[in-house]
């Protein structure tokens, strides 16, 4: 993973139904530049359905592209919820 | 439209109100005992439901609020977030976060100032930031080394209505729920229809889900994770395939009232009539025979009849049964009015049946006395079971004081369990919501005056936990609350100071102990050597005293230095009626409340006139002083040859009351006698009586410290 290849995007706060909207456009605007993507989710402090749609569907449209996503850090809030429904293998976590 | 918003607003300021204070009592129930998941799921619920209901309601502020509380408690429920003490701190603040919230917005119909808006912040921030590293790691410890059992697992498919986010439902908040009941063997998550990211509708829920869980429940109890959204998910639920599982869902689908064990399994065809005859014999010979206590569930596991999981379940089964006849005896809600008038018509109606009654002994035709008799005897049960709707336990008001008790530890540095027994004695609504703040006052005098500091209980040899205990029994036709502490007492030589240098003994007067703690009821006295923010002011016990008399009870204080204070209070179980004994003066009537007689004696013409100069008579060597009605109320007429005297006693005072004639006793509902008598002091009411008189209930307290004696 060469640097100028990849852009860094923190997503901070809720990544939930509420802030959904927001977050598909800030993700979308990153897909123009193709790039991996690392998303520091450190210090995402809630999660639902709909950002784990999002997050999902971004990495559906990266690998269209044949790029990487790679979620940093994720709070434990996210991990929790990925062991749930065992998608810990499903994305690239890097720490 | 408008008015039906009101009702609605109105119906959910109610209902949280019932709930926040509910969740308080779970709150601390839970910090004694954090093991005690039905309470942790009651705080969830409740949690829950104010959330759902604020949403409803429109205070959206509210429902992020008490979301982000719901998060945090479901961790708790779930066992990743163990409970400790600043745990419990934070989560009673945000209770009364969310009160207050309640208040602003739906009481004073106003927003948030900015300084609750940043509390509400840092208090969600501060919930969030809530982990137990510890817990979570033992946890995956023990789930990662325990024998998995293949047997049983569920297979669950749930697909959502695709709208299903916009009606405010999180699609993994139900599968997440599903740990609770069981264990998530297999999960997949289809996203098969997801698009990628430009084609996302962001509002629409794209996934579905394939669940293998492994749980002793039924389809019901599953089908029951999604009770909210029945109407949106197309659910699929495939059952196990053996037969311990066609017993428990031959036993979940029963439908049946018996909250008996044996008949539950009876009902589901698990074990037959005989067998469970067997199994009672079984349970019958072991007591006798060995002294052993099993439950018939053991017994039926034992003697191999059915397999546990089946008697689980079945046992489950019967927790429910109970739990739910539990709550159709427990909720009624009825307007309080309803009810006090109900309960005056019903007075009414004995005052009608007491004067039908005196008409048929008139007329004395058999058959109509029969009838009559038996008329009065159902109108007497109807008045019994109408006074006993407005008796509620006092424990409920008791456990309020928990708080209050918690609240004044926390900022006095001090140690105090507040011990509650007698929490199911009955009292009348109005009197329980009346004696609140009394009560409040002197459990809040007997932590902050009473109980020393830890290290000061220490040094004098007692442990360093202080106890304050509040206790509630019945006591002949009136209800003891007593609060005890085990704390310094009172010291007597500092109140006797305090009361001369006011001017309320003189220097050389003799008191009795009793005597001298009750000067603490005089207005500005107070010993205290410093003022709290809870109490020592000064103002109070005076209040308290007032409060209690108006409730026509009689507090009283005992205490003995280093043993602690015992603060003794009796009440009427209810306001509304009055066990009383009657007298006449003339051709009036009296009423003196039964409770504060002790005796009566005749005053023969002989010893009258001694007794009009010296205005007192020799009891048995005591002296009684005398009250004469006939002087306060000015009946002229006739004069009769003996009178009698009533011996009352209030507290430790005795006195005589002098009447004309005792008429006996009486149970008389009580009314009030409206604002134009309110300066006749001597009385405190009036009642009608069956023949249609009316007699006047006398307020013997007044009487006594009038200065009236004569």
């Amino acid at each position: 993973m060469r640097v100028e290849d990849t852009i860094e995007v923190y997503v901070v706060g809720e990544m939930n139904i509420y802030k959904a909207e927001d977050n598909k456009k800030t993700f979308q605007s990153y897909l123009t530049n193709n790039k991996n993507v690392i998303l520091d989710l450190s210090n995402v402090t809630e999660f639902d359905t709909a950002g784990l749609q999002i997050l999902m569907a971004f990495k559906k449209s990266l690998d269209a592209k044949h790029k990487n996503l790679y979620l940093r850090a994720p709070s434990e809030l996210i991990i929790n919820i990925l062991k749930l429904l065992k998608m810990d293998n499903y994305f690239e976590v890097i720490n | 439209m408008n008015d039906e918003l009101n009702a609605i607003k109105q119906t959910f300021i109610n209902e949280s109100l019932d709930l926040l204070e509910a969740m308080e009592r779970s709150l601390l129930k839970i910090e004694n005992s954090p093991e005690d998941q039905e309470t942790i799921n009651t705080l969830f619920r409740s949690a829950h439901t104010i959330k759902g209901s604020s949403g409803m309601v429109g205070y959206y502020e509210i429902e992020k609020f008490t979301h982000t509380l719901e998060n945090t408690l479901s961790s708790i429920r779930d066992g990743k977030l163990s409970i400790n003490r600043d745990i419990i701190d934070l989560l009673l603040e945000c209770k009364d976060y969310i009160s207050d919230m309640i208040r602003v917005y739906a009481i004073e119909e106003s927003v948030l100032t900015e300084e609750m808006r940043i509390k509400g912040d840092l208090l969600k921030v501060k919930l969030q930031n809530l982990k137990d590293e510890k817990k979570v790691l033992e946890k995956e410890l023990k789930e990662s080394s325990e024998i998995i059992n293949i047997e049983g697992i569920w297979h669950i498919s749930v697909k959502f209505n695709e709208d299903i986010l916009t009606y405010g439902f999180d699609p993994l908040s139900f599968i997440n729920y599903m740990q609770k009941i069981g264990e998530v063997r297999y999960i997949f998550v289809n996203a098969q229809k997801l698009p990628p990211l430009e084609e996302l509708n962001h509002e629409k829920c794209y996934l579905s889900f394939e669940i293998g869980l492994y749980t002793e429940l039924g389809k019901k109890a599953i089908e029951d994770i999604f009770e909210f959204v029945i109407e949106d998910v197309k659910l699929r639920i495939l059952p196990p395939n053996s037969k311990v599982e066609e017993y428990i869902k031959l036993i979940e689908e029963l439908k049946t009232d018996s909250e008996k064990l044996g008949e539950i399994l009876v009902n589901a065809e698990v074990i037959t009539k005989k067998e469970l005859e067997d199994a009672l014999e079984e349970q019958r010979n072991r007591k006798v025979l060995k002294g052993e206590e099993k439950k018939i569930g053991e017994i039926i596991v034992e003697e191999k009849m059915a397999h546990q999981p089946v008697v689980d379940v079945a046992l489950e089964k019967q927790k429910k049964i109970l739990e739910s006849k539990q709550r159709e005896s427990k909720t009624i809600k009825v307007d309080s009015e309803k009810l006090d008038h109900l309960i005056n018509m019903v007075g009414e109606l004995v005052i009608a049946t007491a004067g039908l009654n005196q008409q048929s002994m008139k007329i004395g035709f058999k058959e109509f006395l029969e009838s009559v008799s038996i008329m009065t005897r159902l109108v007497e049960d109807i008045r019994e079971k109408a006074m006993q709707l407005r008796m509620v336990p006092v424990g409920e008001t008791f456990s309020k004081f928990q708080r209050v008790v918690r609240d004044i530890c926390k900022e006095t540095g001090k140690e105090i369990e507040l011990r509650i027994t007698g929490g199911d004695t009955e009292l009348d609504k109005n009197v329980t919501e009346k004696i609140n703040d009394p009560l409040m006052h002197l459990i809040r005098n007997a932590c902050d005056h009473g109980i020393e500091t830890p290290d000061v209980r220490e040094k004098i040899g007692k442990p360093r936990k202080g106890i304050v205990k509040i206790n509630a029994y019945n006591d002949a036709g009136s209800i003891v609350i007593e609060i005890i502490d085990d704390g310094k007492g009172i010291d007597k030589e500092k109140i006797l100071q305090k009361a001369i240098s006011m001017g309320l003994i003189q220097d050389n007067q003799q008191l009795s102990e009793r005597e001298i703690f009750n000067l603490i009821f005089h207005p500005g006295l107070s010993t205290a050597e410093d003022v709290t923010k809870f109490s020592g002011r000064g103002v109070g016990m005076d209040v308290v005293k007032k409060g209690i008399e108006s409730l026509r009870g009689i507090i009283d204080i005992d205490s003995k230095k280093n043993i602690g204070t015992t603060v003794r209070i009796k009440l009427p179980l209810t306001l509304a009626i009055i066990d009383g004994f009657m007298v006449s003066v003339d051709d009036a009537n009296f009423i003196i409340p039964l409770e504060m007689v002790i005796e009566c004696l005749e005053l023969n013409g002989f010893s009258r006139e001694d007794t009009n100069q010296k205005k007192y008579i020799d009891l048995r060597g005591e002296v009684l002083p005398l009250i004469r009605l006939r002087d306060i109320f000015y009946n002229n007429g006739f004069l009769p040859p003996i009178e009698n005297v009533v011996v009352v006693k209030v507290g430790q005072q005795k006195i005589g009351i002098v009447v004309d004639k005792l008429k006996g006793e009486v149970q008389t509902v009580i009314k009030n006698m409206g604002i134009f008598y309110k300066n006749y002091r001597h009385i405190s009411g009036a009642t009608i009586l069956g023949d249609g008189n009316v007699a006047l209930i006398l307020d013997v307290q007044y009487l006594l410290n009038g200065g009236l004696v004569c």
